[in-house]
């Protein structure tokens, strides 16, 4: 099946102007599979690693909201285990007028604010609640560990 | 012998005393009276000698050259008469002797000699005042009502008394005169005679349905001798009378009117039948009887007599209004066709058109028509009046007096011939040029000094009420009404314009003025017309006329006073589309028939719709005699025909053939035999079209349900009784045809745009605030109305759509914002469909919809994709982007129909007055449906191929007209609508518009109004408002976007289009959704049956039986109809 222009576009534009810290790249032999890699933010936990996810447009994109996912372990409340990430606009806030750049953008803008009062990860927004710095320092320890590749 | 006796007294000498005593003997045998006389002279006076001569070898006595052309039934005075003295008695002696010759000299020979009359008269002068008129003598048999002797002798005068007076005189006689006095309510007074005071004898039953009918009405004044009395009565024994009969003043004016109608209907009736009757017994004679087309083998008197009540009776019957077969209307007018013999006459100069040679012929026949009569020297008499002379010689009995036989009328003035009223039906089929036949007639046959001399005849009638021509009887009682030289044209509001037009472009300037008098341009007055400035034609419609003629009061009201139309005697009226007054109970139909004229016209194209009463009002209002008179109607027309009788037919034709002017397009004229006109061809195309998709599965989803429902009814055999019901699902399956939209409800854009109005209204402002500011701060300029912190958006909405107006396929140019902002912002595409929500943000309608869909079906509510904003009423809250069109440059925004519901409207005209044109205006969403799209892609190979070409779009529904309206609009077409909501100056203006630019018609026409410069190419016309009159020849394709149940209507509508004047051939296409309904409509056009013919047609059927029969074949035909129907 022909690839809608949107994605065609949107691909077209990801590539010529990046968005900072953020690089997505379709397979080649599926155009609606993009290895994307998102640069921990500065003064966040995650600086300095670069984390890798995997992002899927599903046949309803954009009328329904890309799949994306951690690949890179990473110790955030709002990104569990297997890499599923908790955000709104994932989800029902999903709008066909968001764009992967916008998803990625504020996946991105999550790792600057992780929300632990709205958890994925119930045992790391735990011990984000209860002691924070403590938690900062896993995560720290985890990008340090999982995230320089 | 009493008879002996009774006939000496009468005639006073031997000889005839003998003559008439031998031709009551001999009565039947058919002798004139030469022959009598000759019988007798060989008998030697003796009258019973003679008998037997004449048995011994009738033939030598029969005179076969008076020819007999009389059976009349048996007077009653002679039944009466031969019954009690006569055993061998001849009931048809009145036939014998008077009816037998026609002529006058029969009558002389028969009646009581001049000098006998002379005798009586003399004697009875001091009881008759002067202005009464002796007529005659009657011997009647009265009926004693005293008993013994004394009371009268031979010679004494007898005084009538009416019954009433002195009943209660004679005690015996009471119980009897009071069962009489009962009866006489219904079978006619009861008059007796007295002698010197004293009651002593009655009229017989028969005798007073006559004269005391008579003496009752005041018709007639009797006096009278005793010829013959007993020495000793008996009760009800034989008084032998004799009776002077004098017509009263009386008698010579008109019925009071006094009366409700059937009173006075049924008065007229007794009057005409007693007077009849009467004058059969007085042996009165017309000198040149009424002789009346067609039926000269029929005279009325036939029915005059008593013992023919079923008859009579059975004119009470208001008859079937049977319809008429289709060929049975053309029978008619078939002698009314073939005018290749009429010779052609040359208009009067100011034409500015050659007129067509049978134009001309019209011209010459209508002429001809008007003129026919106008030799005031002609001593001929009115075709329905018949002369009697006055049996006497005095100076006041001297002259003749005049019956009306079908009236029973009497006057004592000529009723001339040239009274009539000039005129005749104008019946040329739609398109032969009418109107201009009419025109030439109006503008060549000038009025006369002499026309103007004479008021014309004035009918007393009120509406339909009986008496024809009453002027002659009643007429110097009613003051004449001013003359003007004026023609009154009566047209339906359509075709006023029309009218005022045609004299405009057809004649030279000052040669034939007019006034249009209607609604606000009432300013004519009485004074104007009849000045000799006065317009020559004053053009006015069927409702001013009936408004005018207000309650329908007789005439002469004072509140008539103040009209134009009925305070003028009019040189001519005529009534264009005369089928409009053919109820003749409808205020349009009495109005006209009141309209004073001398010469009174007709012009229809169908003067025949399906009834043969439709004609009589035309012949009514045209005061053709006798046909006018409706009882008359009734009785040769209506009741024949009812009766399956189809001489009425004939009697019709009789009647058309000198009245009507009817040439059809085909008929053939010259030496060629070529058809008088020869339009262009018509092309008649079916185009089937196939649903999309979509439509197709709306479309099944209706009919399924239709197709449920209605073999719901079939089972319970209700179908006819749901009529109403199934006939709508009809409707909505042909209405989806057309646009689904239309079948589900929410059809009109109209209705929408009241819902949301004022929301439109604000989101119209917002883009028109956005323009006017321009430049850098639109935005600025709007954000107060509630888009909050997206100005920035709306700045690059507004540059996106106004600044570069060019967002086409090559989606190039840009100005800032870049590509992005070209696109729809879920799709990235190039927006195919540009669509707004409230909030101001757009995108493809597609991708909108989609995602409002998605959300849906998630059960989240609509709202905006970009901003969230909600959408309360979901897809109805988006609205079209719509570029304008860039079709060529000189051409404006499309014009409005009057009803423009379109929210753009505004925004357009408002945009007008701005020096930069809007790229782009908003409406409420639509879609185009099959027959839309094929419509535009109609119109735009034919301006692209064809660019002078105009179209006539064609469609029942007026919603679909709307839709109509925004697709022409968005494709750039100047089109105007004409529906049945416009008024008739909004209708004059939009044909105007339609046909201007034509360079042959409108160019003459003096136009001002340049306000609208857009060549109109498109008229979108509703197939009812645009049935009547119309020309529409400025275009030459038609378009009908839907089909109507039967063809001719249809076909009607095309032919304005296809009509005199059109030059090119006209193509038709008919569009069609393929399997639908549409076709199936088709194919039951096509095997010519007629839908929804409710009407039963009572003529096809005989007696209840077979009624009944009938009814439920019709029934059944019709199911089976529906049923093809719904497939």
């Amino acid at each position: 099946m022909a690839l809608p222009k949107r994605i065609i576009k949107e691909t077209e534009r990801l590539m010529a102007e990046p968005a900072p810290g953020i690089q997505a790249i379709p397979h080649d032999d599926n155009l609606r599979y993009f290895d994307v890699i998102i640069s921990g933010p500065a003064q966040s936990p995650f600086e300095g690693g670069d984390f890798k996810l995997e992002l899927f447009l599903p046949e309803e994109y954009p009328m329904a909201p890309p799949k994306v996912r951690f690949l890179t372990k990473i110790y955030h409340p709002n990104i569990d285990k297997l890499g599923r990430i908790c955000l709104d606009i994932l989800k029902d806030k999903w709008s066909p007028a968001l764009q992967i750049r916008t998803v990625l953008l504020s996946i991105q803008a999550l790792l600057s604010a992780p929300n632990p009062d709205d958890p994925l990860a119930n045992d790391v927004a735990q011990h984000w609640k209860e002691n924070e710095q403590d938690a900062i320092k896993t995560a720290r320890q985890w990008t340090a560990q999982y995230a320089h590749a | 012998m009493p008879t002996q006796t009774v006939q000496a007294t009468r005639a006073g000498v031997a000889t005839t005393d003998a003559l008439a005593d031998l031709s009551a003997i001999l009565a039947g045998t058919q002798l004139s009276s030469a022959a009598l006389s000759a019988l007798l002279a060989a008998a030697n006076g003796d009258v019973e000698t003679a008998v037997n001569l004449y048995f011994e070898n009738p033939a030598a006595y029969s005179s076969p050259a008076i020819p007999l052309t009389d059976a009349a039934a048996p007077s009653p005075l002679l039944s009466s008469l031969s019954s009690h003295s006569m055993t061998a008695a001849r009931p048809s002696f009145s036939a014998t002797t008077d009816n037998a010759n026609g002529k006058r000299k029969a009558a002389d020979t028969v009646l009581p000699p001049l000098a006998t009359a002379k005798r009586l008269k003399s004697q009875s002068s001091s009881g008759s005042g002067p202005s009464w008129h002796y007529v005659g003598d009657i011997v009647i048999v009265a009926l004693s009502m005293v008993r013994g002797g004394g009371y009268a002798k031979d010679g004494d005068e007898i005084d009538t008394v009416q019954q009433s007076t002195n009943a209660a005189a004679i005690s015996k006689q009471k119980p009897k005169g009071g069962r009489v006095g009962a009866k006489a309510a219904k079978a006619g007074p009861i008059t007796r005679f007295s002698v010197r005071g004293k009651e002593i004898a009655k009229m017989n039953r028969d005798d007073a349905k006559i004269l005391g009918k008579l003496v009752e009405l005041g018709v007639i004044a009797i006096k009278g001798t005793v010829v013959s009395v007993p020495p000793s009565l008996t009760m009800l024994g034989d008084i032998i009378l004799q009776l002077r009969i004098y017509l009263t003043p009386a008698a010579f004016m008109t019925i009071s009117s006094s009366q409700d109608e059937e009173t006075q209907d049924q008065t007229i009736k007794d009057r005409k039948l007693a007077l009849l009757h009467m004058f059969q017994l007085l042996g009165l004679r017309p000198l040149d009887p009424a002789l009346v087309a067609g039926l000269k083998d029929d005279p009325p008197v036939a029915d005059v007599s008593p013992s023919a009540p079923a008859k009579a009776a059975g004119m009470d019957d208001e008859p079937e209004q049977a319809e008429l077969e289709d060929d049975q209307v053309e029978i008619l007018y078939e002698k009314a066709r073939g005018f290749e013999d009429v010779p052609e006459a040359e208009p009067r100069a100011g034409l500015t058109v050659e007129m067509r040679g049978y134009q001309k012929q019209a011209l010459a026949w209508m002429s001809a028509k008007e003129n026919q009569t106008s030799d005031p020297n002609a001593h001929s008499i009115h075709p329905l009046w018949e002369e009697y002379a006055f049996p006497g010689c005095e100076p006041e009995n001297a002259g003749h007096f005049y019956l009306n036989p079908y009236t029973g009328e009497l006057t004592l003035n000529f009723p001339s011939a040239a009274d009539q009223t000039r005129g005749g039906i104008l019946a040329d089929e739609m398109g032969l040029g009418k109107t201009l036949e009419t025109l030439s007639l109006i503008h060549s046959n000038r009025p006369t000094a002499e026309d103007m001399a004479r008021p014309s005849p004035r009918s007393a009638l009120s509406g339909l009420r009986g008496m024809s021509n009453t002027s002659t009887v009643s007429g110097t009682t009613v003051p004449a009404l001013p003359q003007t030289r004026a023609t009154l044209i009566v047209c339906p509001v359509s075709l006023l314009a029309q009218w005022r037009d045609e004299i405009t472009a057809r004649f030279r300037p000052g040669t034939l003025t007019c006034a249009v008098y209607y609604s606000a341009d009432r300013a004519l007055s009485v004074a104007d017309l009849t000045g000799k400035k006065g317009p020559d034609v004053v053009i006015t419609t069927y409702g001013t006329v009936s408004s005018e003629w207000g309650g329908g009061t007789g005439e002469g009201g004072p509140g008539k006073r103040a009209s134009l139309v009925f305070a003028l005697d009019w040189f001519r009226v005529v009534l264009d589309e005369a089928h409009y007054i053919k109820n003749k109970g409808t205020a349009n139909a009495k109005s006209c028939f009141t309209i004073q004229a001398k010469r009174r016209w007709a012009v229809t194209g169908t003067p025949i719709q399906n009834r043969l009463e439709d004609l009589f009002s035309l012949v009514h209002f045209l005061r053709i005699e006798p046909w006018g008179n409706y009882s008359f109607w009734r009785q040769f027309i209506s009741v024949p025909f009812a009766a399956k009788d189809h001489k009425a037919l004939n009697v019709v034709q009789s009647i058309l053939e000198p009245l009507v002017l009817r040439r059809q397009k085909s008929t053939p004229s010259g030496p060629e035999g070529r058809p008088i006109v020869e339009l262009p061809p018509k092309i008649v195309d079916k185009v089937l079209l196939d649903f999309t998709s979509e439509e197709r599965d709306i479309y099944d989803a209706l009919h399924t349900r239709s197709k449920t429902q209605f073999s719901n009814f079939v089972a319970a055999g209700s179908v006819l009784s749901n009529w109403a019901h199934v006939f709508q699902m009809l409707t909505r399956l042909r209405q989806c045809c057309l646009h689904p939209q239309l079948a589900l409800g929410k059809g009109s854009t109209k209705t929408d745009a009241t819902i949301g109005g004022s929301d439109v209204d604000a989101l119209i402002r917002r883009f028109q605030d956005g323009v006017d500011g321009g430049g850098g701060s639109p935005a600025g300029a709007s954000t107060g109305s509630g888009a909050g912190g997206e100005s920035p958006y709306i700045e690059s909405v507004f540059q996106k759509l106004n600044g570069t107006g060019d967002y086409g396929a090559d989606g190039s140019s840009a100005p800032a914002n870049g590509e992005e902002d070209q696109s729809c912002a879920l799709c990235f595409d190039v927006m195919a469909t540009p669509t707004i929500f409230p909030c101001l943000h757009i995108s493809c309608r597609d991708c909108i919809v989609a995602y409002l869909q998605k959300r849906e079906d998630m059960g989240e509510p609509a709202q905006c994709p970009i901003c969230s904003k909600p959408f309360p009423r979901g897809t109805d809250d988006l609205y079209d982007i719509i570029r304008a069109p860039q079709p060529p440059p000189q051409t404006a925004p499309p014009l409005h129909g009057a009803d423009a519901a379109d929210i753009d409207s505004a925004t357009q005209q408002q945009q007008q007055q701005q020096p930069r044109r809007p790229a782009f205006s908003v409406r409420r969403h639509f879609h185009p449906s099959t027959k839309l799209t094929a419509l535009i892609a109609e119109l735009t190979h034919l301006r692209t191929t064809a660019p002078d070409v105009k179209t006539v779009v064609f469609s029942q529904f007026t919603t679909m007209l709307t839709l109509c309206e925004t697709i022409l609009q968005e494709h750039g077409f100047g089109y105007a609508r004409l529906d049945g909501t416009l008024s008739q100056r909004e209708r004059e203006a939009v044909l105007k518009r339609f046909a201007s630019d034509s360079v042959d018609e409108a160019s003459s026409s003096k136009k001002t109004d340049t306000s609208k410069s857009s060549k109109c190419t498109v008229l979108l016309a509703s197939m009812r408002a645009a049935g009547v009159g119309l020309n529409l020849t400025r275009a030459s394709v038609v378009i009908c976007l839907d089909t109507w149940w039967n063809l001719p209507t249809e076909m009607q509508a095309i032919d304005r289009v296809h009509r005199l004047g059109q030059t090119r051939a006209v193509h038709v296409k008919r569009f069609i959704m393929r399997d639908s309904v549409e076709e199936r409509m088709l194919d039951i056009q096509e095997r010519k049956t007629v839908l929804c013919r409710w009407a039963i047609r009572d003529g096809e059927v005989t007696g209840e039986g077979g009624k009944a029969q009938g009814k439920e074949e019709e029934k059944r035909r019709r199911v089976e109809e529906l049923k093809t129907l719904f497939g």
